[in-house]
């Protein structure tokens, strides 16, 4: 990088071979007007807890969950409450204020109702939770009781997400799930009656037996419900060795599938819903900010229960996936960090590209604010190259990936910005590999953009 | 720019000491194996069959684990003759119960497991139409024997198939695996660890003489063969 300056004539400026007297002390030296509160103004944060049980495991789930069990269920409550209070006490997380959240498994809500209040108050009564913090938990309309969505609220969970799938009978029993959509209607009613206003819904596409007509059917129901979020899925088939299922239909073709993607996406944004992650849709102002902000605001998260995963203090990691060990480490009083990444500042600005596109847009001003670069610049030919494709468009204010091609793509125009060295290497689920790692350090990567190298960033 | 740097611990191989030495362990991976059966042997099955002609009478498994894909494939080919081949007590104890299994459910096909020596196989000269084998070559004591062995055993129109992982698969792919078999990802590794690469398996060939077969990576695997084979999709 070179300095260039428009005037000589400044007293305490002198370029080389010339001494310069300045006695430089501090930096940076551009003086704005700078104020108590801007100076000890608490960081934002997230917080992820998983719980990783569920009172019914459904076929072709990938993630690693337990049947619930009261004794297993017990002790990992205290280890998870434990874990909290280690993060607590750490003057890094004090110096933090904790606006987003995010309760996921399995099924937080296998947890019975004082469960759940025990778990919360220990939460929000441990950390810095702001007043009105952005927080979701996902359940299942089986699970989903009056006394639950009551704890929930009175705890000031402002979001909850079902697991629903399908409103079509066959559909249901084809993915072995309780299949009468009036008990799952039923269930959606209850959490407004309860005082939910935002409720999302999962639907899946891709199960086996569905049709397209049966795919807009239970569109047609999630938005006649008048849920706030819909977002959907594809149902990945595994190998089915049980007999009963091989006798299922099949499921639909691959074609189909696609198809079902883009009618669903043009569907709900005509029915006034704005997507997000490709496959998320919401009605304005119900989108969360949980991913939205974390992502593309680059705000740490502290990740708590087994495989969760988080972002701190210039890492990325996961948590132990085996409970018996996450319980184990955790009682020992130490943190259950199992694998992750440090992350460099060329990579950080990455990572914000690589997630803040899924976000559905990226803008140049916040990103400047953040890393202090223009990714417009610093990235042009991959930009060049997906605008070219049409899967993005680009302007002054940054980027943004075009509804629907560029959503039913949204992970190779993530993907366009990794690093050469992180290429074709997968998303993890849970499995720790530490004990295969290569013991031979792994060179840092000298990156083509010298650029990014010299820039710094202020998180 | 991409990187030469390995992630994984996987330059040298490591022979595995001693594999399956408890039968309990070796249920345990029976039972795994049994899992992901439809997935994992998808492949295999499908180049055996694929290679299937009128007239064939024989087929010889070397080195059949617990016998899953010999019981596959017999159940395919009902009218054909399976012979496998291991030198683990242990191994062959859970195979003859699977066959016990197999047999009592009516399952078509001929099958007969034997404990040997893979690199003594006690077959006659020219006696098998396919000889195949499946994840098992980075477990064989006399690597270079038993690939003569096949040769002998195999009828000169007839195919040797053998295939394993490739230690220097990709490790993209290795890593992608692993998030899936969980548990069952030590054993994955020690095995990965234990398996060769193309070169090595193009040396062994050397050694044994069989300078016209193939070794061929395909994903995670390397395919070793008599002949060219045609690609099977998947
Ligand atoms: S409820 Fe969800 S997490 Fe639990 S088994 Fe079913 S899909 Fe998996």
């Amino acid at each position: 990088m070179s300095i260039t300056t428009t005037t000589t004539s400044m007293p305490f400026w002198k370029e080389y071979p010339e001494r310069d007297s300045e006695w430089v002390r501090q930096y940076p030296t551009k003086h704005v007007p700078v104020n108590e509160e801007e100076v000890f103004a608490r960081k934002p944060m997230g917080v992820y807890v998983h719980i990783p049980f569920c009172n019914r495991l459904c076929f072709s789930c990938p993630y690693i969950k337990h049947q619930t069990d009261r004794d297993l269920t017990r002790t990992y409550l205290d280890a998870l409450k434990t874990e909290i209070t280690n993060y607590a006490g750490r003057p890094y997380i004090q110096d933090h204020v904790i606006t987003l959240g995010y309760i996921g498994g399995g099924t937080p809500t296998a947890l019975t109702a004082p469960q759940l209040d025990d778990l919360l108050g220990h939460l929000f009564g441990s950390l810095n939770v702001e007043e009105g913090a952005d927080f979701s938990i996902e359940t299942t309309p089986v699970d989903i009781t009056e006394r639950k969505a009551t704890v929930l609220l009175e705890r000031g969970i402002r979001r909850i997400s079902l697991g629903v799938q399908t409103f079509v009978p066959e559909e249901l029993k084809n993915i072995g799930r309780p299949n009468d959509p009036e008990m799952l209607k039923e269930s959606i009613r209850l959490l407004r009656r309860c005082g939910f206003e935002n409720i999302n819904i999962d639907l899946m596409h891709g199960i086996n037996g569905q049709t397209m007509e049966s795919w807009e059917h239970s569109l047609d129901v999630a938005i006649d419900l008048g849920v706030t979020c819909i977002s959907f899925y594809t149902y990945m088939e595994f190998a089915q060795v049980s007999t009963k299922r091989r006798k299922l239909p099949p499921v639909p073709e691959k074609a189909v599938v696609d198809d079902m993607f883009l009618f669903a996406a043009e569907k709900l944004s005509k029915s006034g819903f704005l997507g997000y992650y490709g496959d998320c849709f919401a009605k304005p102002g119900y989108q969360p900010k949980y991913g939205e902000t974390s992502w593309s605001e680059d705000i740490p998260i502290i990740p708590l229960g087994p495989t969760a995963t988080g972002h701190l203090r210039d890492h990325w990691y996961f948590n132990e996936p085996d409970i018996g060990r996450y319980i184990q480490t955790v009682t020992e009083g130490r943190l259950p960090i199992s694998m992750g990444k440090h992350i460099t500042k060329p990579e950080a600005i990455r990572r914000s590209m690589v997630l803040g596109v899924k976000a559905g847009r990226v803008n140049r001003d916040r990103f400047r604010r953040i890393h202090g670069v223009d990714f417009m610049e610093m990235f042009r030919a991959e930009i060049d190259d997906l605008t070219e494709k049409g899967l993005i468009t680009a302007d002054e204010d940054g980027i943004e990936v075009t509804g629907p091609k560029g959503w039913y793509y949204l992970d190779n125009i993530s993907k366009a910005f990794y690093s050469p060295e992180y290429r074709r290497y997968p998303q993890h689920l849970g499995a720790d590999i530490s004990n295969f790692i290569s013991r031979q350090p792994i060179p840092l990567q000298i990156t083509s953009r010298p650029r990014s190298e010299e820039t710094g960033c202020d998180h | 720019m991409t990187t030469d740097t390995r992630l994984l611990n996987l330059t040298d191989r490591v022979p595995q000491p001693s594999p399956h030495d408890d039968i309990d362990k070796v249920r345990f991976y029976d039972l795994g194996m049994r899992r992901s059966a439809l997935m994992a042997y998808k492949r295999p099955s499908d180049r055996i069959l694929a290679n299937v002609r009128d007239g064939m009478t024989d087929l010889v498994e070397v080195g059949f684990n617990t016998g899953l894909l010999s019981l596959h494939v017999a159940g395919k080919l009902p009218d054909l003759a399976v012979s496998g081949v291991e030198e683990n007590q242990n191994l062959v104890d859970v195979a003859e119960d699977n066959l016990t299994l197999a047999v009592w459910a009516n399952t078509a096909g001929d099958v007969e497991f034997e404990m040997a020596k893979l690199h003594r196989l006690p077959f006659p000269d020219d006696s098998a139409d396919i000889v195949f084998s499946f994840s098992s070559l980075h477990r064989w004591r006399r690597p270079v024997e038993t690939l003569r062995e096949c040769a002998r055993i195999c009828k000169p129109d007839g195919v040797v198939i053998i295939e394993d992982m490739n230690r220097h698969a990709e490790e993209g792919h290795i890593t992608f695996i692993l998030q899936f078999v969980k548990e069952g990802g030590d054993e994955f590794m020690r095995s990965l660890q234990a398996a060769y690469t193309r070169e090595e398996a193009a040396e062994l060939l050397r050694e044994a003489g069989l300078t016209d077969w193939q070794a061929v990576e395909e994903d995670l695997g390397l395919v070793i063969s008599s002949r060219p084979l045609e690609p099977v999709s998947t």
